[in-house]
């Protein structure tokens, strides 16, 4: 029998002394010079060390015994070959290399395809009362905070409302779902914008830019609505919610700075996804006009003349990453 | 200050009780942890998050286990289906919860209340957990914190400061600081705070004109360096996206807010140890300071940054050797007993509700 050197504490009490220990088949035996106790081994817990930390034996009445990590217990232990198993994946660099191609991999594959996928599969069950009241609070923070009330005249209103009607006249159905709001945008400059409700809000600056190109207008409406039939922003704020539970319960313990670093690559992975919703949008917005006998290109005159030809030209790379629409001469071939 | 310090020392000298700083060190390594994590982390991917419970436990143990104080370890007890059952729990509320609120503001508004009340229930029942599941030479730690005292001291003050344009802020933080420690145990022994208020307004009034000098380097900075990007930026106009000069702009605040936070960080926590005994057992005393605090914050996020997330492993190791390096324990009398006196049998729902809700309450 092989006698291991280990610390007792005995229970309830900080005091420590120093133990010889012997195993035999079944039992555990305690050794100080004036003093012997014998465990059965199956009443002992026994908590491997991790790393080079020591071992660590619960006795059952409350006592602990501290075993240096270089002592092999787990043979004593047979039932948690588990532990030993895990302790050798953490030491093998083989296992590291695995997991550090894995690992990135099957996060590609929960947040670009499981978490859509469930998104698209949930969202055409959310009733109409529930996308309504998202379009109200929507709203309401946008009117906070970055849009103003219309400047335009009513005359200007009625003819955008007439172009409004009958693009409204050729949607399937559930037209009484949409509604078209006018703001005035500031710094947000010419745009249009959909909530999942059906709500559309002009820009008071695309109203102005597009009022010799009533076609080109239609255009953004139909595109505008083709997010809303596809449930676009809906499915936006599914994944955004599967995607912020998932990397919360992974990296939960992550501390503030580092948040906010999983946050900005949310945001790009998450304008990836829009900019497959824009060429989407786009598409519908195509086969609506052309089912009018209203040449695509109206659409395409649209987005030159929102983005302007100049940053059309010399979109890099990077700035695609972060923005939230695919590069827009991408766009304008498409609708050519 | 240092006239209170010396005060209270002397006043305990009497006795002339022999003392004797303990060693306090880690023995974890960056490489070895990694291995630990890396398992961790597929592990708790390819069990789709179950395996999470077992790797929180696997992890605290690697660190508590590693640090020794005098001649023996800390341990970490919390057994992973207590940890399990804790986030299953905490899943189903904050998943009700992000339901119903977007449904509407009223139920939103509602939720928001009922959270308000229960905030001082987690903050009392994961101390609880977390200090019931720590244990030094098989003694457990306790925290005895009631519900009513955490809802005056973490939700009642906090809000009346506002009322008082903040001015009686630093006051509140103290009164937090005081119930969180002075509600801790190591077995019977009770730790004594001894805070003082004028330290709390020292501290802040400092982080003030610090964070003032930064922002109109900041600016100044900005200025010089950045407005070339920055008018780029303006140009785009039509589209607000991110871009070269968003996240030039947002790495200068991390740095600036890295510098603030990490003095106060720093002042407040050297104060706290100075100032807090274990009762008849043992001082604390801690030798943070912000520059090198700040600059192990950025240093450590930049490495995550750059390698995506894999540093992650070697900033923790980083950090808990700079903590534990910088603070000493000093025994005022080498054979105390420590008795214990903690019932068995918790359950970890407070803590992992608090988790998930990111609720984050620092001791230090």
């Amino acid at each position: 029998m092989v006698n291991i050197s280990a610390t007792l504490f005995r229970a309830r009490s900080s005091r420590a002394c120093s133990v010889s220990l012997s195993f035999s088949q079944n039992n555990c035996l305690i050794e100080t010079e004036n003093y012997t106790e014998t465990i059965p081994i199956v009443d002992i817990r026994f908590r491997p060390g991790i790393g080079s930390s020591p071992h660590e034996l619960s006795l059952p009445d409350g006592g602990l015994l501290s075993v240096p990590s270089k002592v092999e217990l787990s043979p004593y232990w047979p039932r948690i070959a588990g532990d030993s198993l895990l302790t050798r994946f953490e030491r093998s660099p083989i296992a590291w290399l695995f997991a550090l191609v894995f690992i990135p991999f099957s996060l590609y594959v929960l947040i670009n395809h499981v978490i859509p996928t469930a998104a698209k599969a949930v969202t055409p069950y959310v009733p109409q009362v529930m996308k309504a009241h998202i379009d109200n609070q929507a709203l309401f923070v946008l009117d906070n905070s970055f849009l103003e009330p219309s400047l335009l005249t009513d005359e200007q209103k009625r003819s955008v409302n007439a172009i409004w009607s009958s693009t409204i006249k050729t949607v399937e159905q559930g037209e009484s779902e949409f509604q078209l709001l006018f703001r005035q945008a500031g710094n947000f400059g010419a745009n249009a914008f959909a909530l999942p409700g059906g709500t559309v809000v002009v820009t008071d600056e695309l109203v102005t830019l597009l009022s010799e190109n009533p076609d080109a207008l239609k255009g953004v409406f139909f595109h505008e609505i083709g997010h809303v039939k596809h449930q676009h922003s809906l499915q936006l704020i599914s994944e955004s919610a599967g995607t912020t539970l998932l990397l919360t319960y992974l990296f939960g313990d992550l501390e503030g700075a580092a948040d906010l670093f999983v946050g900005s690559a949310l945001t790009v992975i998450q304008n990836q996804f829009s900019q497959a919703f824009e060429s989407e949008a786009d598409s519908y917005a195509k086969y609506k006009l052309e089912q009018q006998g209203i040449s695509a290109t109206a659409l395409a005159d649209a987005l030159l003349l929102i983005v302007g030809e100049q940053e059309a030209s010399n979109s890099n790379k990077l700035s695609q990453y972060f923005s939230s629409h695919p590069s827009i001469k991408q766009r304008v071939e498409a609708l050519k | 200050m240092t006239s209170i310090s010396e005060d209270t020392s002397a006043s305990k000298e009497p006795s002339n009780t022999p003392k004797t700083q303990l060693d306090f060190i880690f023995y974890g390594r960056g490489s070895e942890f990694f291995g630990v994590w890396i398992v961790n982390v597929l592990l708790t991917v390819l069990t789709l998050g179950i395996y999470s419970a077992w790797a929180k436990v696997r992890t605290n143990r690697y660190f508590y286990s590693n640090t020794q104080l005098g001649e023996f370890r800390f341990s970490y007890l919390a057994e992973p289906m207590q940890i399990l059952k804790g986030r299953i729990i905490a899943i189903l509320v904050f998943g009700l919860f992000y339901l119903a609120s977007s449904l509407s503001p009223i139920v939103n508004l509602i939720g928001a209340i009922g959270l308000v009340f229960l905030m001082p229930f987690l903050i009392c029942s994961s101390l609880r957990f977390d200090m019931r599941m720590s244990s030094y030479r098989n003694v457990k730690f306790d925290f005895k914190g009631k519900y009513w005292d955490a809802f005056i001291n973490f939700i009642l003050l906090p809000i009346g400061s506002v009322f008082t344009l903040y001015l009686a802020l630093p006051w509140a933080l103290k009164r937090m600081d005081s119930f969180l420690i002075g509600n801790s145990y190591y077995g019977e022994k009770q730790f004594k705070p001894e805070l003082s208020t004028g330290s709390y307004y020292l501290a802040a009034l400092a982080t003030i004109i610090i964070t003032l000098i930064l922002f109109a380097i900041f600016a100044v900075v900005l200025a010089a360096t950045g407005s070339d990007i920055f008018n780029i930026a303006q140009a785009e106009g039509a589209q607000p996206e991110m871009s070269f000069a968003f996240i030039y702009i947002i790495l200068l605040y991390i740095l600036l807010i890295s510098f603030v936070s990490a003095f106060y960080q720093a002042y407040i926590r050297n104060h706290i140890f100075k100032h807090t005994e274990l009762e008849d057992v043992a001082e604390f005393d801690s030798q943070f300071d912000f520059v090198s605090l700040a600059w192990l914050q950025v240093s450590n996020l930049l490495l995550i940054v750059v390698t995506l997330g894999f540093a992650y492993p070697f900033t923790k190791v980083r950090l808990a050797n700079y903590t534990i390096g910088r603070t000493d324990v000093i025994v005022l009398d080498n054979d105390t007993d420590v008795f214990d006196n903690i019932e068995q049998g918790n359950s970890a729902i407070g803590d992992e509700v608090a988790n998930v809700f990111d609720i984050d309450i620092a001791l230090t």
